[in-house]
Order: structure tokens, then sequence, then C-alpha cells
């Protein structure tokens, strides 16, 4: 399906198992590879620590906390992310209001856009 | 209008001309013009001390006042009424007299009941002895003595506040001077007794101000542009935790006291103030402020400008606030609770998007995928029912386990399904991931297990466990006399709920066992604490 993203290795934050499990399937639609599945901001770190990325799909609400911390982490090894949201883009912080943001429910088109617009290194 | 030199002070030639005339005028016309100075001077003098005790008014400093006019006027007896008094009782304030015998005592009552009669009215009434014996009121007071009455009304604005009445008991008629000297005297009663009631509605009007003022928890102050201060009002300090002396602040500068109140935040909001009072004569303010013991508060209110230069720059500005910080509060919960449930309805979708994908995506055909979602989009339902029902704050495990349980429970069979474990409560999101896994289990039990035939038997239970110090909940589900079991080739939608997505949300264990004998599970996962969770 696409070319740009087949083989990359995607990390899923989500503390949602079941929107997880949906995400998981769509990226293989894309063909991407699903690195891991964090539900957790600590689970998250360790995963980028251990773990060789691509991109990450980054839910914003993480059961009360958010994920902003581990936006940052992927900043600073300039791993390129998206944010995964139902609330619009209004719950971003300045700092990262400029990123891309799809919303829930997903659209697969919408998905593979976002990500085919990352910066891959 | 008259000419400068027809003044008081007559003019060289005039006064030239005149001092003939003294010289030729007789001894007993001198004495007389000396006795009128002299009186002149008296009254003059007695009007001033009118003037001194009706700053502050004393009942005796009153009656002595009265009982000088009295005798300047060669009055024995004086009557002095109210009528604009609340209280009837004080409607005679002052009425005495000089009461030296029994005989008097008669008289004085007699000078009160006439007097009384005759009060009160807006016209001034004189009356010499001969009135006396024609008018049927005042006839009893000649028969006492009395010789002449007079009563002069106290009037502001045409409007009657009381009377002042004498009477004599040896000139036959008041004079006129007299009469215009106790004119005077009234009209000055009547200006203080005017007076008073005015500052006596002011501070009514003030007491109403300040009673709405605390109720409403009002702040107000002024402004002033040309000076450079504020004027506060004690509330106004109150509220904004300042304590200035005099209530006087400084605009601009480090030590603006309002614009160091404010938050942070909101100081720039003070030039725009300024500025907009320039323009507008009325507008809006809305700022949090920051007192000096630390309590946020949300200001709203507006500015009013009272007075500006002839540019039109403001002046002075008339400032008033509320505290609205309760009502900002409640707006903010509102905005948290919107955005919770767009939150959890956006996941809840997202949630049935992936139920519906999987569904297509396991069962072969239509119909079949449609009764997989209903169901699913039941079980779903139904946890969302439980939790609603204790404000989303949680849900009981044994409740958790009968709604997922419910749809599967046959007719007859009530021993089918056993549940044992103590109380357990469960957060919003464990109940609904279990409840759904519940769902998947019990759909596949009695699809292909031991719930497809009468002999089947479902066990479930939990008990506490402790992992590394941490509370930990065991939870089993066992499937006996069923059917023989067969591993299943293909993972479907059941088998990775559990075993991916249920320990990854849980942070915990799933573990699925296809025995013989049926299946097998057993889940492990962290309670928030023992206290908080179980019960």
């Amino acid at each position: 399906m696409s070319t740009v993203l087949a083989g990359k290795r995607i990390l899923v934050v989500e503390d949602e198992f079941m929107i997880a499990m949906l995400l998981e399937d769509l990226l293989a639609e894309l063909e991407c590879v699903v690195a891991g599945v964090a539900a957790r901001p600590a689970e998250a770190l360790e995963l980028i620590d251990a773990t060789k990325l691509d991109a990450a799909v980054l839910d914003v609400n993480l059961d009360g906390a958010d994920s902003f911390g581990i936006a940052a982490a992927l900043g600073q090894r300039q791993i390129p992310f998206i944010f995964a949201t139902g609330y619009g883009g209004s719950r971003l912080t300045p700092e990262f209001a400029n990123y891309p943001v799809i919303q829930k429910p997903y659209r697969l088109d919408d998905l593979s856009e976002a990500l085919r617009r990352l910066d891959f290194a | 209008m008259p000419k400068p030199s027809e003044s008081v002070f007559p003019s060289e030639d005039t006064h030239a001309g005149a001092l003939p005339d003294l010289e030729q005028a007789s001894r007993a016309e001198l004495q007389l013009t000396l006795e009128q100075l002299a009186r002149a001077n008296r009254r003059l003098a007695l009007l001033y001390r009118v003037a001194t005790v009706l700053m502050s008014p004393t009942q005796s400093s009153f009656s002595d006042l009265f009982e000088a006019i009295a005798e300047e006027i060669g009055a024995r007896y004086f009557f002095y009424q109210r009528v604009d008094s609340i209280r009837p009782d004080l409607l005679i304030l002052a009425a005495a007299s000089q009461q030296r015998s029994e005989e008097e005592a008669i008289i004085s009552n007699e000078f009160l009941t006439a007097a009384a009669i005759a009060a009160p009215a807006n016209q001034s009434l004189v009356l010499g002895s001969s009135e006396l014996t024609q008018n049927e009121a005042f006839a009893r007071l000649q028969r006492v003595g009395l010789q002449s009455f007079m009563r002069m009304p106290l009037l502001a604005q045409d409007r009657l506040l009381g009377v002042v009445s004498f009477a004599s008991v040896s000139s036959p008629l008041f004079l006129q001077a007299d009469q215009e000297f106790v004119r005077t005297f009234a009209d000055q009663l009547a200006a203080a007794v005017e007076r008073e009631r005015l500052v006596q509605q002011l501070k009514e009007s003030e007491q109403i101000y300040r009673g709405a003022v605390i109720t409403g928890r009002l702040a107000s102050w002024e402004t002033n542009m040309v000076t450079r201060e504020r004027i506060w009002t004690k509330e106004g300090m109150e509220m904004f935790g300042l304590d200035l002396p005099n209530g006087r602040g400084v605009i601009g500068g480090d030590n603006d006291e309002f614009r160091r109140t404010l938050h942070p935040e909101d100081r720039y909001k003070v030039a725009e103030f300024h500025q907009t009072a320039d323009r507008i004569d009325s507008y809006p303010a809305e700022y949090r402020i920051v007192r000096s013991d630390g309590r946020l508060l949300w200001m709203s209110g507006r500015g009013r400008v009272i007075e500006r230069d002839p540019d039109g720059k403001a002046r002075r500005v008339a400032n008033i606030v509320v505290d609205v910080t309760e009502r900002k509060k409640s707006e903010e919960r509102t905005k948290l609770l919107i955005d919770e449930l767009n939150h959890r309805v956006k996941n809840t979708l997202a949630t049935v998007q992936a139920i519906v994908a999987q569904s297509l995506r396991d069962e072969r055909d239509s119909r079949g995928a449609r009764e997989v979602i209903e169901a699913r989009l039941q079980s779903l339902s139904s946890s969302h029912n439980l939790l609603t029902r204790a404000n989303w704050e949680g849900a009981a495990l044994h409740d958790v386990v009968g709604e997922a349980m419910r749809p599967f429970i046959r007719l007859n069979h009530d021993g089918q399904i056993s549940v044992e474990g103590q109380q357990v409560r469960l957060r919003p999101k464990v109940a609904l991931s279990l409840g759904m896994a519940l769902h998947e289990l019990a759909t596949n039990a009695s699809k292909y297990g031991a719930l497809s035939v009468a002999s089947g038997q479902v066990a479930v239970w939990w008990t506490p466990a402790t992992v590394v110090g941490a509370p930990y909940l065991d939870f089993h589900w066992r499937e006996q006399g069923g059917p023989v079991v067969k591993q299943r080739s293909r993972r479907g939608f059941g088998s990775r709920l559990i075993e991916q997505g249920l320990a990854h949300e849980l942070g915990g264990s799933a573990h699925l066992e296809y025995l013989p004998s049926g299946i097998n599970c057993r889940i492990s996962f962290p309670l928030l604490s023992i206290e908080e969770e179980t019960q």
C-alpha cells in the first residue's frame, strides 16, 4: 500500500487496549511494524530506550496522565511522532501545538497521511 | 440693585450732612437709638449662639436657647414641636417654660394646650391681647393672664417641619422687630432640622449601600488620574487584602497596589483599562487577583468615568467589582466535565471501531458479524450502565462478572455458573476491560465450551495476592464438563484481547489454557491498593 511506510518500526502509546489493538491492525495494513505497545509513560520510556524506532503514535491522555514527557524523550532522540486524541488540538501544550494530530475514531487514510508526512531519519 | 454709594456705608457728603441732625437730636431720641443698637447687638449675638448650639445640640443647651430667646422678646412661655419625626413620642422635643409657681404651672399648661391646638400650620400667627379675646381657643390664655401669642412655622421649601410658639404675660403685642427676630430664629432652626433629616437619610442610604456591598461581595474604589492616587473603600481593601493608610493607593510605579495584587498574567490589563477609560465612559473589567494571603480570586465589574479633562482624557474613574470566584470555579468544573465526557465518547467510538473491525475480520458471513458486533456492543453498554450507576467512580467485581454472564445464564440451569470471591472495587477502566474479556470468554463458552451443553460448569473465583509487596488480584475462570476442547488453530479476537490487550492494559498477566476438560483462564493484575479496592 505504501512504500514509504513499509517496514517502519512504530511505537504505539495507548492506554486502552481495544484502541491499541485497532492501531496495531491499522498500522499492519500500512505495512508498518509495531515495535511496541505501551499503556503507561514509564513503559513507553523503557521502550524508547531499548528499541529501535522510526516513529510513534501517542495518545494524549493516558488514563489521566499526559504523554508530553514521552513526546519530549522522542524529540531528544529525533524520533518523529504524531498525537492521537479525542480532544481536538486543544489539549496540546504550546510546545507541541504544531505537531500532527489524528482524531479518534481513526480513519486509516488520516493515519497514513500523518505518518507519511513525518521526517523519517 | 443698589449702587455702591447707597450701601451700608454712607458716602462722604451724606455722612457730613447727617452730623448736624445728630447734634440737634434730643437726649431721649439718642437714648432710644442707643437702646435699639444694643438690642440689635444682643440679638445678633443670640442668633450666633443659636447657630453654635444647632451645630451639635444637647437637650439642656437647646432648652437654654429657647429661654434666652423668650427672655429677649419678653415672652415667658415657649413651645416647640416637630411634625416630621417618625416617632410620635418625639413630636414635642422641647416644651418647657420658666415655671416658678403653681399658678404659673397652670398658665404653662394652658399655653401648651392652646399652642398644641394652634399647631401645626404653614403660616405665622401673631395675636395681641384684643385678638386673643376674639379667638375661642386662645380666650382661655387671656383668662390665665397671657397677653400676646406668636407662632412661627419651620419651613424647608414650603414643607412644614414644625413650629415654635411664644407667649408673653407683660406686653400686649409682639413688636414687628420681635416677630422678625423669631422668624430668623425659626428659619435657622428649620435649616438645622432639615440638615439633620438629610444626614439621617444619607446615613440610612449609606447603611443600605454598605449592606449591599457586604452581602454582594462588592469592592469599590476611585482612580484619580490627576493626583495619581486611588481612594479605596473599606470593603474594597478587605477584598483585595490591602491595608493602606487612609485608603490611599498609588497609580503606577513599584508601589502600585492594584497592579501588584493582580495575577501576573493579568497585569497587562491595567494599561488597557486606562486607555479604555480615555475613550469609553463605562467599560467591563475582569481579572484575577492574588491576595497577600495567597488566595486567588476572580473579579468582575466595571469602570465608570466620572470626570474628564477638556481633551476628553479620564480624570476620575469609579470602579466596582464583585467576587465571581465561585462562578468561575463552577465554569471550570463544567468545562473539565465536558472535556472528560468528550474524551470518553471519542475513546468509546474508537473502541466501537475496534470491535467492528475485529468482528468483520473474524466472522465469515455478515450475519455472524452482525451478531457478534451486537453482543459486544451490548456488553460494553452494560459495563457503562454499571459505572454510570456509581458516577463512574468504580464498580464491584461481583457486579462486573454478573453483568458479563447475564446473557448466558440459561433458563433452568441456575447451577451452571458459580462465582466466588471477596468484595473488590474496580476502577472504571479495569471494570470495562475485564467486562469485555469476560464477555469474550462467556461467548466462547456458550458456542463451543461448557455453556454449550447442559452438563457444563463454569467456575469463576478470585483471591487477593501480593506481588513484590504490591496488592494484586488473581482472577480465575475454569470450564468443565463441556465438549472436548481442541487447541484453536487461528487466534481470534477473544484470545488476543485477553492475552495481549488485557494483560497490557492492566499491567499484569493473562494466560489462556485450552485443556481437554475445558478452557482455563488466569488473570493476575495489580490493584491500586488493598484499602482502596478490596473491602
